[in-house]
């Protein structure tokens, strides 16, 4: 595993960022899902000792985030979320530096910085002072100071943020470039679904601090694939009855619409079937999870209402 | 086929084990702010060593018996000497740290840089100490380095062995005056920069720290002996012990000893507070 949680939790004062979560992201590229303020960012930061984590243990690479934090960070290379750069220097300069602050030798981070900076897009700006960058440019040497000393995982916080759509395509590319050598983990935040989808193998999904789920983004869409959106017009609670019978698991949402699970191997005739026999009109038949985001965006709200 | 494909290349070295980052931090500083005006301010700050030099010249080349005695005893080259060159540079080190040291901590600050640094193999003590050797390179090329200059010169220039069997231990006086000064007057530049939000409040910052104590303890001293709350009348007290001077004011060397102790205490709680890896809005 590239990293393991256990009852992690990092508090700022009174408040709770991140609680007890366990979790395991496994090699690989894993998503780190959740909502604005869903503890993200603090977790990120608890894990590399950025803040200290206020309970709980936690690994990266095998090693102890309390006892090993020096060797851990020359292990990964961590792209903040906030629009952070080295000022009074050129980007080969700023690139150069953190390879050197990484423990690299001058000449091996020039030549290194070089390279990630080509890979970067930004091989023309590259003399460039970094405070004169765009947005966009800004993410892209904050990726490049991450991967100049080739660390073997990679934490990317809200790596599109403030880019536009071509910008963000490119990004999500490189990422997925990275994550393909097998060498590299990667741990991606956002909340922007999309670019999980397009990255990740695993997602890890947090909300207001807490864990909601964790697998492989294939399973989360499997496990909500058997589900439908159905409205129909006529006797709903029959309805519900008869489909109770033959194995669905129904949840309500609204006056006449339910989310409808259906059982292992079932297949959607049994609808038809169970509107005949009720004696109901079938207005609607949806899939209602389709994507990663629909999934998301259910567990997100059940929590919600788990908790109102 | 494409003759060049940009892809992820593996890097094959190995990283250091521990790496010297304040090193890097102190290096990548220096060369930094060569860049700015540095150069030109360094000239002016040359002025007084080579006047300083002039005097050293002259005393070795003229019979100074022959001179009038006021003027004579104004050109001897001893340990007051060595002292008011230390204590003069101080006023040209200020402008110096100023540029040197008012963005250091600001600047990284305000373009939120302290996580790169922190999420790295680099902790505080190795940002903080890196940071504060910029200051001590510029700081030293202003004091410490002259200084040793004018002693060499004076030795080289003199036929006699007087002057080094009286004043042999006149280089170590000159590097603890120095560090002295470069110590508070650093400490003070970085805690002002952790403290600020931007350059120019902590050039404010800073000259208010430095000249209203002095104001303040020159106007009060008509009334009471107060010079004590001045930082550079403290550091010219501590000083004068270090040359085997007499104290220049009549409160004793401990009391500023302990007056610049607290101050360099008081900069390092202020870092501490101010130097996070990441700024948390409560």
């Amino acid at each position: 595993m590239s990293v393991t949680l256990q009852d992690f939790t990092v508090s700022y004062g009174r408040v709770t960022a991140v609680d007890r979560i366990s979790a395991s992201f496994p090699p690989g590229a894993t998503g780190l899902l959740g909502p604005n303020g869903a503890g993200k960012t603090s977790l990120i930061r608890g894990l590399l000792g950025l803040v200290p984590p206020s309970f709980g243990s936690a690994t990266i690479l095998g090693r102890d985030v309390r006892r090993e934090q020096k060797l851990i960070r020359q292990l990964i290379g961590y792209m903040p979320e906030d629009d952070s750069i080295i000022p009074g220097l050129t980007g080969i300069g700023m690139v150069r530096y953190a390879g050197e602050l990484s423990g690299m030798s001058g000449v091996d981070a020039m030549q290194r910085a070089h390279e990630v900076l080509f890979l970067s897009g930004l091989e023309e700006a590259r003399y460039r002072k970094v405070e004169t960058y765009s947005a966009g440019m800004r993410q892209r040497i904050k990726l490049a100071q991450a991967i100049v000393h080739d660390p073997k995982l990679l934490f990317l916080d809200e790596p599109t943020s403030g880019m536009d759509p071509k910008g963000r395509l490119e990004m999500l590319e490189l990422i997925r470039m990275i994550a393909g050598r097998n060498r590299i983990s990667i741990v991606l935040a956002t909340h922007i679904l999309v670019d999980v989808e397009r990255t990740c193998d695993h997602v890890v999904i947090i909300n207001r601090g807490k864990l909601l789920k964790q697998d492989s983004v294939g399973e989360i869409r499997r496990q909500y694939a058997g589900t439908f959106s159905v409205r129909v017009e006529g006797p709903k609670e029959r309805f519900e009855e008869v489909l109770r019978s033959r194995g669905c698991g129904i949840t309500p949402d609204g006056a006449h619409r339910f989310d409808v699970r259906l059982p292992d191997g079932g297949r959607t005739e049994l609808f038809f079937e169970a509107a005949r026999d009720s004696g109901v009109q079938l207005r609607r038949l949806l899939p209602s999870v389709q994507t990663l985001e629909d999934a998301f965006v259910k567990l997100v709200g059940s929590d919600r209402h788990a908790d109102s | 086929m494409p003759i060049h494909e940009a892809t992820y290349l593996q890097w094959e070295g190995a990283v250091l084990e521990r790496p010297m980052t304040w090193f890097v931090i102190a290096r990548t500083g220096v060369r930094l702010v060569w860049r700015r005006l540095l150069a030109i301010l360094l000239f002016i700050a040359a002025i007084p060593v080579i006047f300083r030099g002039g005097q050293i010249y002259v005393v070795t080349r003229v019979d100074v018996g022959e001179l009038p005695a006021r003027l004579a005893g104004a050109l001897q080259i001893d340990a007051g000497f060595f002292l008011n060159f230390m204590k003069d540079q101080i006023y040209i080190l200020v402008p110096i740290i100023c540029i040197c040291g008012a963005g250091l901590i600001a600047s990284d600050r305000k373009y939120k840089a302290l996580p790169l640094y922190f999420a790295r193999p680099v902790n505080f003590w190795d940002y903080v100490s890196g940071k504060f050797l910029i200051l001590v390179f510029y700081g030293g090329l202003i004091t410490i380095a002259p200084a040793l200059l004018l002693f060499v010169l004076q030795i080289l220039l003199t036929s006699e062995t007087g002057f080094f069997n009286a004043y042999y231990l006149m280089p170590l006086s000159i590097i603890a005056t120095g560090a002295v000064i470069l110590v508070v007057h650093g400490g003070l530049m970085l805690a002002v920069s952790a403290f600020a939000r931007g350059i120019r409040s902590a050039v404010v910052g800073y000259f208010a720290l430095i000249f209203i104590p002095n104001l303040l303890a020159r106007i009060l001293s008509v009334f009471r002996e107060v010079r004590w709350i001045s930082i550079n009348r403290n550091i010219e007290q501590v000083a004068s012990t270090l040359f085997g001077r007499g104290n220049p004011y009549s409160y004793p060397v401990w009391v500023g000893g302990i007056i610049l102790a607290g101050i360099v205490v008081l900069c390092l709680a202020v870092l501490r507070l101010r130097i996070k890896p990441t700024e948390v809005v409560k």
